[in-house]
């Protein structure tokens, strides 16, 4: 324990808040979009697509069908990038509705914790991330965190976690240092 | 439940790459879970943690997918950035709540 001030029914009370609001961000985000055929249609046409590129690109030719090959996979590349981005709008939406609902939500909450420090982080964040881990807080030790750290901390993992576990999001053997469409050596 | 865990564990050389990629979500935030407590009743501070963490965790997923699950096909890369993500936050969550709390 390092500082009595620190409560842990805050802390608590934040990763609660947090998964409340996530869970309710993806129920709504399956009421208007998931649950849609289109979406659905759209999903596995990117999981097929995306796999295919995969199998193109492991694909070994001989030299003189190297460029054909390697046109191949571009132009599958760019039917991808075209379905993703048919995605990211198709959901457009949603995402408003959502991120109207949290701004609401994430205001209320800081203006309720407003200088409450809820725990003691074990690093100095660089200076970039300190007005989020810093925020609404007086003083200066750059150790002392504050709610929005904790409340987004947790709601990332709680989102990734319900969008894993129903199949939300397409399987895509990108992976996250993939930019979709950058060729792969 | 109980049946897929099982599954996540048993050696399986020719696991589809998809199914692998699901147990190492699963697999690797438990690791930046226990990682995480471990790091925070400890003590440990500042940022040396962190890079020690994502070796340690690129490791044991390494470990994890090549001696337990036995695949050999699949780029150690994939296995080392699958779901890097959730488990390098679940990890400082961890590390956090633990090192203030405990």
């Amino acid at each position: 324990m390092y500082d009595t001030d620190i409560a842990w029914v805050d802390t608590f009370s934040i990763i609660l808040a947090a998964c409340f609001t996530a869970g309710l961000a993806e129920t709504i985000s399956w009421f208007l979009i998931y649950r849609t055929d289109d979406y659905k249609s759209l999903k596995k046409n990117i999981e097929s697509l995306s796999k295919q590129v995969e199998k193109e690109r492991e694909k070994i030719v001989v030299a003189s069908k190297q460029k054909a090959q390697e046109k191949k996979v571009t132009k599958s590349e760019s039917m991808l990038k075209n379905m993703n981005q048919q995605l990211s709008s198709s959901k457009m939406k949603s995402t408003m509705i959502v991120a109207l609902f949290m701004i609401a939500f994430i205001s209320t909450l800081s203006s309720t914790y407003q200088g409450v420090v809820v725990a003691k982080l074990p690093f100095v964040p660089f200076s970039l991330l300190q007005s989020m881990t810093h925020r609404n807080l007086p003083g200066i030790d750059m150790t002392d965190c504050s709610m929005i750290f904790i409340y987004v901390l947790t709601s990332y993992l709680v989102r990734t976690n319900i969008q894993k576990y129903f199949g939300f999001s397409p399987r895509t053997p990108f992976s996250m240092w993939d930019q979709p469409g950058a060729p792969k050596y | 439940m109980a049946s897929s865990i099982g599954k996540a564990f048993a050696a399986d050389p020719k696991i589809e790459k998809d199914d692998l990629m699901d147990y190492m979500h699963w697999v690797k935030q438990v690791l930046g879970l226990i990682f995480g407590i471990i790091a925070g009743s400890m003590k440990f501070t500042g940022f040396p943690v962190i890079i020690i963490f994502a070796i340690a965790l690129s490791a044991v997923s390494l470990f994890y997918a090549w001696k337990i699950i036995q695949t050999e096909e699949i780029e150690a890369w994939d296995i080392v950035s699958e779901a890097f993500g959730p488990a390098f936050f679940s990890f400082v969550l961890a590390w956090i709540l633990s090192y203030t709390f405990l």
